[in-house]
């Protein structure tokens, strides 16, 4: 039944990606009109004009927020939307063009940004300015490039017969939603709601810092490209963010913070945003009383949200930028995923692995990673990319693999990079998911067969990109349980996915923060809770923090 | 005679500043909490190892609007109100301490600041909030001055080996002042209207048009027993347009506009005209031929004899520059001998607020460090007096004289504020320019210079380069024999400061006031400089470096370039 749904989904999407007609907004207006001027008329001396341009315009708005600590708000913002642009343009043709490649003066994938521009003028005149500007720096960065690409493939042996197009060219489809303008809150209802939460905060000796903060904020996206590939799309949400700083029974002084992402602040939300409050000072109250972890060799119980982290790192991360850039340098393009052939061999049997850019909420959450169409025009499609543990399937843009095969709209830019292959939103699903008793049973039975005294239970991923400490449970084979700080992974390869033991029933959506990243994250995975057979855990050295000079008021 | 009347209208200023004490600073409330955690907190910071022996607090309450406009459309609108709490902390002693400019490894100007919450109630959670911080910057000083510490036994000696810090004097102070209010709805009408100047013009490749203030109260807490309460108080409209040649060389005209109320900016009529004229000197720089490099007889106009002061002698006479050997210390020992043209007297005066009642950037009442601001007499009649000082003493010059300053989250040092030049003789600016003429028969010459307007530059102090500076004049003139003037573009002012300022050998009697941000170590400080056109025997032009790419190959689209 689940599937039926979801290809309904994915018909009525793609009907409603090909039916639409060019919104008559200043975003599309501007971006027709500097992309018609420059396809018929820019043209340099001694360098071939454009092959293909797009414009990416992405609308940043920010409603009033609410911040307070200790029960005292903080002082905030009130501004205006903030409009970005990015810019690409290729030259030559679809056999031999300028993009895919990095020059050798720069790390390889920074070579590979599209031009941009930050904080637009919202007006026609000045999206047009600022278009007309990044269109004449990328065409002058793809005519170098083109140059250098071109330089570099002569020094190589090639084989004409096997050899690669640079493009398959893909149908262009276009998808329109109607854009509203960010709900307004009441910031006077937020602002209590947030003393309310932070006030709680001083019940506990040990915290040193504790603050709340409620933030409304909608991204507009707006794309076209030369061959009438376009879209124009809107999301929503409220973002409460709780950060702290503790400082442990033993002295280690620790920072920790949760971000949840609600449709709106409704009396509903707020309510659930609350329980997020219980639970995170649960989780200080367990940082205080945590005990002191040795190094462990074992089975991992990870947790839905670290779980969530986790398939990220070590599986998103692999089947993301699989088509590699050509480099006449020695730079290495470090962002290249690993799971680039079908058939590899990835994860433990009995997991299946799905992109579902079409998908824009799970259980009234909305995910930022709904795309229905990629940033070449091309209708995205939902993949199955991995079937008892073998990959089945890659995301592809119009650049092909080895494989020749044409893209399936997976196609996205960041704001560090050109379009590549990239996911959106990941669902994880075990063939045969355990509920928490017998998870948490199958755990300890491994761990008695292994002969350990406990196993570990990992709560909150340890993220590159935020301060989160790392949550873990030590438990025992009677079941009792404490909780353990200064652990980490040691030597984590994706060899951990080929090691799931089972998966929970209850998947959590985990919003995969970037730095750099404004608004709702662009990707996201659903997960339920994995059991991993081993991993290694090792102590992380340190010694308490010194003692405050002067006692807590 | 001349010169006291120029010396009377700042005189009156400095008096209206200091007399005007309206609350009681031990009831302000932030002042309140502070200095009991102070209290609360020194004894046991003082006791540390190495111990904390100086605390200072400076609470920042302010309101922050800006609007951005481009090409008809706003870019940016916002209002932004902020509480922001630097905390100073001093480890070791006044011989030695944590802020000491390090030989052998890299110093950091950086302070701890951090957001504050509202004061609420009994002000509990500013208080944590305060008491967080102060841990943090004291940890900090630790780390910082063990760092000294391992420096000072492997460096060489110091030439300067004064003491890193003296006490400032305890104060109190208490001024409020009627908040700043702005229509922005008409301001943004106003900025959108000077913005559709540019719509039409081929040769403008980019804009802005912007208005920004800042509205507020600073407190200042330190555990020596100064209690300060001043206001902030800074607004300007600015705008500039810029393009480039088809050699790549990038062109700019710009003007800033400082008031303290609305009523003192121009009115629609008057921007637009500046506007306007903005415009066409840019037009005209577009088709200017290029400036060859020349060594002439030229004029150095009001306000670009301020910047030029400000860059080339105002850097060099800052405090620590004379004390750290990093520095070339172009007059560290030469006060009481003749650094300028006799004819020149140069006062720095963060005391005066506004000059021809244009508001000056550059005054303040107590400088980041608690000290009261007063004017300091840097070169009298041609002859070095002194430095700059903050509360870092020198050889000779042991207290502060009012000037430590920094940005939010940079540790003040000497710095400038309202740097005034002031001629002994002066004449018509008409005068000046058949000066010039004269000089520039007398050398034989084919030309001279008019330099109308400079944007800024640098100035090298450090030791391991030539105590050298290189301007880049805006806007720039070249005057022929016969009073014929041709407006050139591409040339940069470059020179030695010692021979540079000799070369004055006149100026006239049009005061005017550059208003100004200055960067530096401890960050972007608001500053002024007030000059009158003065006339140079000689001065070295260079050309200007070229941008690296050449102009868009199209027109900009509102020119119609579809």
């Amino acid at each position: 039944m689940k599937k039926w749904t979801l290809l309904l989904g994915i018909i009525l999407a793609t009907v409603a990606v090909q039916a639409a007609s060019l919104p008559n907004n200043i975003y599309m207006k501007a971006m027709k009109d500097e992309i018609k001027r420059s396809m018929a008329k820019l043209r340099r001396p001694g360098v071939e004009k454009p092959y293909f341009i797009a414009y990416k315009l992405e609308q940043l708005t920010w409603g009033e927020e609410a911040v307070a600590s200790f029960g005292a708000p903080y002082s905030t913002t009130v501004r205006d939307s903030q409009l970005n642009a990015y810019a690409w343009v290729d030259i030559g043709n679809a056999q031999k063009d300028s993009m895919g490649f990095a020059h050798a003066a720069y790390y390889a994938p920074y070579a590979y940004r599209p031009r941009s521009g930050t904080n637009l003028p919202k007006s026609y005149d000045g999206i047009r300015h600022t278009l007309w500007q990044l269109t004449d720096r990328a065409y002058t960065f793809a005519a170098e490039t083109y140059q250098q690409k071109q330089a570099y493939e002569r020094s190589k042996q090639t084989d004409k017969k096997d050899s690669l197009p640079d493009v398959i060219p893909a149908k262009q489809v276009n998808y329109v939603e109607e854009i509203n303008p960010l709900p307004v809150y009441d910031a006077n209802h937020m602002r209590k709601w947030v003393k309310e939460q932070s006030v709680r905060g001083k019940e506990y000796p040990f915290i040193e810092q504790f603050t709340v903060s409620v933030s409304p904020v909608q991204k507009d996206s707006y794309y076209l490209n030369s061959k009438d590939g376009f879209y124009q799309k809107s999301i929503a949400a409220v973002q409460v963010e709780w950060q702290a700083q503790i400082r442990n029974r033993d002295g280690f002084k620790r920072k920790y913070g949760r971000t949840l992402w609600l449709p709106d602040f409704s009396s509903e939300n707020k309510a659930l945003a609350a329980t997020y409050t219980d639970g995170f000072l649960e989780d200080l109250q367990a940082f205080n009383t945590a005990v002191k972890g040795e190094s462990y060799i074992g089975p991992v119980l990870l947790m839905p949200e670290a779980a969530g982290r986790f398939i990220y790192e070590e599986l998103v991360q692999n089947f993301q930028n699989l088509k590699g850039l050509a480099s006449d340098g020695e730079a290495v393009d470090t962002t290249m995923g690993k799971f680039s052939i079908e058939g590899q061999r990835v994860m433990a049997p009995g997991i299946t692995v799905w992109d579902e850019p079409l998908r824009r909420e799970a259980n009234g959450i909305p995910l930022g990673g709904f795309t229905p169409v990629d940033d070449e025009g091309v209708a995205a499609q939902t993949l199955k990319l991995v079937e008892q543990g073998r990959v089945v399937d890659l995301p592809r843009t119009t650049r092909p693999l080895d494989d020749k095969k044409p893209s399936n709209g997976h196609a996205l830019i960041t704001h560090q990079s050109m379009p590549r292959e990239r996911l959106s939103n990941v669902w994880v699903e075990p063939a045969e998911p355990l509920a928490w008793d017998d998870l948490v049973s199958t755990f300890l039975d491994r761990c008695r067969e292994l002969d350990l005294e406990y196993g570990y239970v990992l709560h909150q991923w340890p993220g590159p990109y935020n301060e989160n400490l790392p949550v873990w449970e030590r438990v025992y084979l009677d079941g009792t349980s404490e909780f353990v700080y200064g652990l980490k992974i040691d030597g984590l390869t994706t060899r951990s996915l080929r090691d799931i033991l089972a998966a929970g029933d209850s998947p959590v959506i985990s919003h995969i923060d970037m730095p750099g990243e404004v608004g709702l994250p662009a990707q996201n995975v659903d997960t339920p809770a994995l059991l991993i057979e081993e991993m290694e855990l090792i102590t992380v050295d340190g010694k308490p923090d010194k003692e405050p000079f002067v006692k807590k008021p | 005679m001349k010169k006291y009347l120029c010396l009377l209208p700042f005189i009156v200023t400095s008096f209206v500043a200091y007399a005007q004490q309206n609350c009681d600073i031990e009831s302000q409330q932030p002042v309140q909490l502070l200095s009991a955690e102070l209290k609360r907190s020194i004894k046991a910071l003082k006791r540390q190892k190495p111990p904390i022996y100086y605390v200072a607090y400076t609470y920042n309450e302010y309101e922050r609007g800006e609007i951005d406009v481009q090409d008809q459309g706003v870019s940016y609108r916002g209002i932004h109100n902020n509480r922001i709490l630097q905390v100073q902390a001093r480890a070791g002693s006044t011989r030695m301490d944590n802020t000491r400019t390090l030989k052998k490894d890299r110093t950091y100007y950086a302070l701890r600041a951090g957001e504050m919450p509202e004061i609420e109630g009994d002000g509990k959670a500013f208080i944590m909030a305060v008491w967080r911080q102060t841990q943090l910057a004291a940890e900090e000083a630790q780390q910082d001055f063990n760092r000294v510490r391992a420096d000072a036994q492997t460096a060489s000696d110091r030439t300067d080996d004064s003491p890193d810090f003296v006490f400032p004097p305890k104060e109190t102070f208490c001024l409020e002042e009627p908040a700043l209010t702005f229509d922005l709805d008409a301001l943004e009408k106003l900025l959108l209207a000077a913005s559709s100047l540019t719509h039409d013009k081929a040769f403008v490749l980019d804009s802005s048009f912007s208005f920004s203030y800042v509205t507020g109260y600073q407190y200042f807490v330190d555990s020596v027993g100064t209690r300060l309460k001043m206001p902030q108080r800074l607004a300007r409209l600015m705008y500039s347009v810029e393009g480039k040649t088809a050699d790549g060389s990038k062109l700019v005209r710009s003007q800033t506009y400082d008031v303290l109320e609305q009523a003192q900016l121009p009115d629609e009529t008057q921007l637009l005209a500046d506007v306007t004229q903005s415009i066409a000197e840019l037009q005209a720089l577009t088709q200017a031929p290029e400036a060859e490099p020349v060594t002439v007889p030229a004029i150095l106009k009001n306000k670009a004899m301020a910047v030029f002061v400000h860059e080339v002698l105002g850097h060099r006479v800052e405090g620590h520059r004379q004390k750290e050997d990093s520095f070339g210390k172009t007059f560290t020992d030469k006060v009481g001998q003749q650094v300028v043209s006799p004819l020149l007297s140069i006062v720095d005066d963060a005391t005066l607020a506004s000059f021809n009642q244009i508001p000056l950037r550059g005054f303040y009442y107590y400088d980041d460090e608690g000290v009261k601001a007063r004017p300091v007499i840097l070169v009298k009649d041609g002859i070095l007096q002194g430095f700059l000082m903050s509360s870092s003493p020198i050889k000779g010059f042991s207290k502060s004289n009012g000037h430590g300053r920094g940005d939010e989250g940079k540790r003040p040092v000497a710095r400038m504020g309202n740097t005034r030049v002031i001629a002994s003789e002066t004449v018509p600016y008409e005068q000046l320019e058949q000066q010039l003429l004269t000089e520039i028969k007398r050398q034989n010459k084919p030309y001279g210079f008019i330099i109308e307007d400079l944007s800024g530059g640098f100035t090298l102090t450090e030791t391991n380069y030539p105590q050298t500076f290189k301007l880049t004049p805006t806007l720039v003139y070249r005057i022929y024999p016969d009073g014929q003037k041709e407006v050139v573009r591409g040339a940069d002012m470059v020179g030695t400061p010692l021979v540079s300022f000799n070369e004055i050998m006149a100026a006239a009697d049009d005061y005017d006031v550059f208003n100004g941000s200055c960067g530096a170590e401890s960050g972007w400080v608001p500053v002024s400089g007030i000059a009158p056109s003065v006339l140079l025997r000689k001065l070295e032009i260079e050309k200007t470096g070229k941008a690296e790419s050449k102009p868009p190959v199209l027109p900009p689209p509102s020119t119609g370039g579809k």
